[in-house]
């Protein structure tokens, strides 16, 4: 019920201050004050508060309980991507004075053909990215309110909608500014609080590697789904009736639906395919995707992928329109890095307490409610209560925020891009997108948080981070070059995502390949725009519109 | 005295292109080139050479330290402030540094625009 | 089209069928044959008159940067094989520009081109054979052919590339028209403004001379805005100054007897849009809704937001209203020209640059004000505010 409020709470200030939040002068003098430029800090606020989604604040600290310390290379991938976005793309970007990606392939090319492509590509981006919002958002409302997940994503999909369709994303700005501070402090308030309770030894514990993980109390464990669990030592867990069952060190196979209660002081079993919980490869700080028993492989893939991805998505770009100058605009994204280092500090928080407190949500597949399951079971009773609530706001938020600049930014490619209608029908692709958003979350519930959203990030990191990266600093780009290019990149990437999420692959290097396609599919997009477009001439004002991009 | 509603109006061409389903392909309005001309292609690879320095700092600092972090276990087990040494370099010293290489870009960028003549932000402005 | 004119393909040998195809002299012939017989056409003939048609329309798209453009050599090249000739120099008033075939060797074009201008018209040496270009009347080229040609042929064929190039000249006189438009449209708004800004200081200067003062340097802010800009385009930011200032001096004028409400998200701010698009419309409220208002207050509300990939402002006032079918007159061209000159200039710039989809709507009625909505893609390729 808490929890109920405090989302509540969040959504009612978002839109009152989506509605009204527009500056409002009386006077003629204040004619001055409303025309004055936004303040690049509010800016700032506002990019980093679309930014952290649910993959940072769901996703995250349950990769990291699930999957271990390696995780936290996303988090740096996320804010390293700025860095590019700051060195390469935020300054020439607003002086093209494109508003979205479609347009600055317009702006550069000249060529309405190749700005529809991109629009199809910003949908394909965007719907990954949409999908586990929605996920993230019906986790939260199931947590709370025990209804089942789809009634939670179900809902989600008709909040968001009717904000935006009451005009809560009028003042995109401060509503984005707001969400970042609201995530910022719901997550970081109950972190400090947690570091403070859970006690010295739990702090030892949480942070001291190698020692595998225990169940601290009598604990039930929930296997939604069929899972073949690895026991390290001989345990007697109480079956779904209750009778005993004694259970070998080795490989068992657990049927979805059943219901194990292991024994106080019991080690922690592990699910194929992932890591030990708190075992030396779980403590190792590197990504070995696909267990293909390449680390190091694994990392820089998903730093690349993130990196150029972060450069490519459609709704970050979008918002550096917003500063007066590409100089405030650079220093936007700056400040953007800053707010980013600060709120990463704090899912690991989440992820390190939850390998002692909450070991059991690694088993299933329920590692991203940790950070909402979390502060319940460290502080029990009424503060525990107040501080669950907390976070699910502030996950809520992040859902919000994230979800209504994605979908706005959906519904505007829609009616813009591809359909030419001659009135955008704004409403009714805002509508649409969501459904389609909402359908494919239904069954996503499996999928991590943070491997869809990596993979939305592997699709713009093989597709507008070469066409953005070319397109500002060599000016032999053509149209033929970009638009082979942009589907080169979109169909090995999307062909390789898809076919990760949908067959079933033993581990190897086929599957960290397909798992992880940036690291092949960006060179080969890069590549194919460079060699076709060497192959042609560029029109004689292409140069006129990459000087313009640099002019200081 | 009851008001009269208000109605709709726009000229004929808007109304005919707003019933219309699909609009004709944009007219292109011409790519007007720079004033300057030579110096426009100074201050693009003065800024070409800034932004590649900071992108080539950018690749040693994510792939360098997860290098390091996967040449050298003994990170792992080396404890600073009772916290594994590897981890605090994950999860914490990074983000300063990838701030500090921002901004040392944005200083450079700047100082090359500057550099160029271009009246100081504050006055361009003021004169909108 | 980029076609450099290529000598080993020229017409080395003469007499019998030099090509295969279809556009060779004797199709030219055999055309001209079939309109002066005036015998019903056989198809082949028919076919052939097309080709030759399509072949003149392809001459103008060479033409159509003029005689200096790139596409001189495919013309030149075009123009030989219209008339089977073995060589064909297409030359502006200052000597050759672009040359096709092979001339005779001992051949002095500069001597044989001061004779055609020196004439103004057809000069026969064979086999050199030289013809005049005008463009407007005026001597602006010349055309040279090597081969053997006959006389009406080559008038024929010299008038069809100086109307080619006359075409480029009107095409780009039109290009300079609608940007001219552009400008003066701009220009048509400042007299009135210029008028009653003048007209509201002076007013106060005994009365009040330092609102006067301070009026009068606001003026000269606007003045600057208005006039010494450079580029066509403004941010939204600024365009709202400058509106600032316009209703500071208004509101002088009226003894503060309207308020006004400004509502503007911070994301529109920096959206580039033509200049004075939104002063006319808030002139516009006040002269025509507000000033004519019996005896009461005024209010006036200006809200700007992001919908989208569009950009919409909205003016609205609640003054004395419009006739829906007045206001249609306006926007269509058709009603007096005295009132609402603002609002159908804004209308026709928005549809110049924008295209007919994004002009005014104005929603009005007889008294219950009027409300004027300005749509605007947030980017558009080529609109920046300098």
């Amino acid at each position: 019920m808490t929890s109920f409020l405090a989302i509540g709470l969040v959504l009612a200030a978002s839109l009152v201050i989506g509605i009204y939040g527009v500056r409002a002068a009386r006077t003629t003098s204040d004619f001055l004050i409303a025309s004055r430029k936004v303040a690049p800090g509010w800016n700032s606020m506002a990019i980093a508060g679309e930014y952290l989604s649910a993959a940072s604040v769901l996703g995250l600290a349950g990769l990291v309980l699930k999957n271990g310390l390696g995780t936290l290379w996303y988090a740096v991938g996320f804010t390293a991507g700025y860095v590019a976005v700051v060195a390469l793309v935020a300054g020439p970007m607003r002086r093209s004075g494109a508003f979205t990606v479609p347009d600055f392939a317009e702006y550069r090319l000249g060529s309405p053909r190749l700005r529809k492509l991109s629009g199809c590509i910003v949908l394909v981006i965007m719907l990954l990215y949409l999908v586990p919002q929605f996920k993230g958002a019906g986790l939260v409302l199931h947590l709370v309110s025990g209804a089942p997940y789809w009634v939670g994503v179900l809902l989600a999909g008709m909040v968001v909608s009717v904000s935006i369709a009451a005009g809560g994303m009028r003042s995109a700005t401060y509503v984005q500014a707001f969400h970042y501070v609201v995530k910022l402090a719901f997550l970081a308030v109950p972190a400090v609080y947690l570091i403070v309770h859970a006690g010295a030894d739990a702090r030892a514990q949480a942070l001291e590697p190698d020692r595998g993980a225990v169940f601290r109390e009598d604990t039930v464990v929930e296997f939604n789904v069929g899972t073949r669990l690895e026991i390290p030592e001989p345990t007697t867990v109480a079956a779904t009736g209750g009778e005993s069952v004694p259970l070998g060190a080795g490989v068992h196979d657990v049927a979805a639906g059943e219901k194990l209660t292991f024994p106080a002081g019991a080690s922690v079993p592990r699910p194929a395919g992932v890591p030990e919980l708190g075992g030396e490869e779980w403590s190792r700080p590197l990504l070995d995707t696909g267990e293909a028993g390449s680390p190091l492989f694994g990392t820089w893939s998903t730093l690349l992928a993130i990196t150029l991805g972060a450069m490519g998505l459609p709704h970050v770009l979008m918002r550096f329109h917003t500063s007066p100058t590409a100089r405030t605009a650079r220093r936007v994204a700056v400040g953007v890095i800053a707010l980013l280092g600060v709120f990463y500090l704090f899912p690991a928080v989440y992820g390190l307490l939850g390998r002692v407190f909450t070991p059991r949500l690694a088993l299933g597949e329920a590692s991203d409610t940790v950070t909402v399951v979390l502060p319940a079971e460290v502080v029990p009773g009424a503060p525990g209560t107040v501080l669950t609530a907390l976070v699910a706001a502030g996950a809520f938020g992040a859902f919000l925020s994230t979800s209504s600049g994605l979908l706005l930014a959906l519904a505007g490619g829609l009616s813009h891009d591809l359909f030419s209608g001659s009135v955008p029908r704004l409403r009714f692709a805002v509508a649409a997108g969501t459904m389609v958003a909402v359908l494919i979350a239904l069954p996503a519930f499996r999928l991590d948080i943070n491997v869809l959203v990596g993979w939305a990030f592997a699709v713009a990191a093989s597709t507008f981070c070469p066409l953005l990266v070319l397109g500002i600093w060599w000016r032999r780009l053509t149209l033929a070059g970009a638009a082979t290019g942009l589907t080169i990149g979109a169909v090995t990437s999307t062909g390789a995502v898809a076919l990760s999420a949908v067959a079933d692959l033993e581990p190897g290097w086929v599957t960290i390949l397909l798992a992880q396609p940036a690291a092949w599919t960006v060179p080969l997009a890069f590549a194919t725009m460079i060699v076709i477009s060497l192959l042609g001439n560029e029109p004689d004002w292409a140069e006129h519109a990459l000087l313009r991009l640099h002019a200081p | 005295m009851k008001p009269n509603r208000r109605v709709r109006v726009t000229s004929p061409q808007t109304r005919i292109a707003l019933a219309r389903r699909h609009r004709p392909g944009q007219h292109l309005l011409p790519m007007p080139a720079p004033a300057d001309i030579t110096g426009a292609r100074a201050a693009f690879r003065r800024q070409r050479r800034i932004a590649l320095a900071t992108m080539a700092g950018l690749a040693c600092l994510v792939f360098g330290t997860s290098g390091l972090v996967a040449a050298l276990p003994a990170l792992d087990r080396l404890q600073v402030a009772g916290v594994p040494a590897s981890w605090l370099v994950v999860g914490v010293a990074l983000y300063p540094l990838l701030l500090a290489l921002a901004i040392v870009h944005v200083w450079r960028a700047e100082r090359a625009e500057q550099g160029d003549g271009a009246p100081p932000a504050n006055d361009r402005l003021r004169h909108g | 089209m980029r076609a450099a004119a290529a000598p080993d393909r020229g017409p080395a040998a003469s007499g019998g069928p030099r090509y295969t195809d279809p556009v060779v002299t004797g199709w030219l012939g055999r055309t001209r044959r079939l309109f002066q017989d005036g015998r019903p056409a056989v198809q082949a003939d028919r076919r052939s008159a097309v080709a030759v048609l399509k072949e003149a329309r392809k001459l103008d798209g060479d033409l159509q940067d003029g005689l200096h453009g790139r596409g001189t050599p495919s013309a030149a090249r075009r123009l030989a094989r219209l008339l089977g000739a073995d060589a064909v120099v297409l030359a502006g008033l200052d000597g050759p520009v672009a040359e096709y075939g092979t001339l005779p060797p001992d051949t002095d074009v500069g001597a044989l081109l001061a004779q055609v201008y020196g004439r103004g018209g057809v000069i026969r040496q064979p086999p050199l054979f030289a013809a005049p270009l005008f463009v407007a009347e005026e001597l602006a080229g010349c055309l040279v052919v090597g081969g053997d040609i006959a006389q009406d042929e080559l008038s024929e064929v010299a008038g069809l590339a100086s109307d080619s190039l006359d075409h480029a000249e009107l095409r780009r006189s039109r290009e300079r028209i609608a940007a001219a438009d552009l400008r003066s449209l701009r220009a048509q708004i400042s007299p009135h403004f210029v008028h009653n800004a003048l007209a509201a200081i002076a007013a106060l200067i005994h009365a009040e001379p330092d609102r006067a003062r301070e009026l009068l340097s606001d003026f000269a802010d606007y003045l600057r805005y208005s006039f010494s800009s450079a580029g066509d385009y403004a941010t939204v930011a600024t365009e709202l100054q400058a509106t600032q200032t316009y209703l500071e001096l208004q509101r002088a004028r009226f003894r503060d007897r309207f308020h006004v409400t400004v509502r503007i998200a911070p994301e529109v701010l920096p959206v580039a849009i033509p200049f004075l698009v939104v002063q006319p419309i808030v002139e516009n409220a006040v002269r025509h809704g507000l000033e004519q208002k019996p005896g009461g207050e005024g209010q006036i509300s200006v809200s700007g937001v992001g919908e989208g990939p569009l950009c919409v402002i909205e003016i609205e006032d609640d003054g004395v209203g419009m006739d829906p079918e007045f206001a249609r007159a306006v926007l269509a061209g058709t009603g007096p020209p005295a009132n609402g000159v603002g609002l159908a200039n804004v209308d026709r710039r928005l549809r110049t640059v924008y295209g007919p989809e994004y002009g005014l709507v104005i929603e009005t009625a007889p008294g219950n004000g009027t409300k004027v909505v300005i749509r605007t893609p947030r980017f558009m390729r080529g609109v920046v505010a300098d």
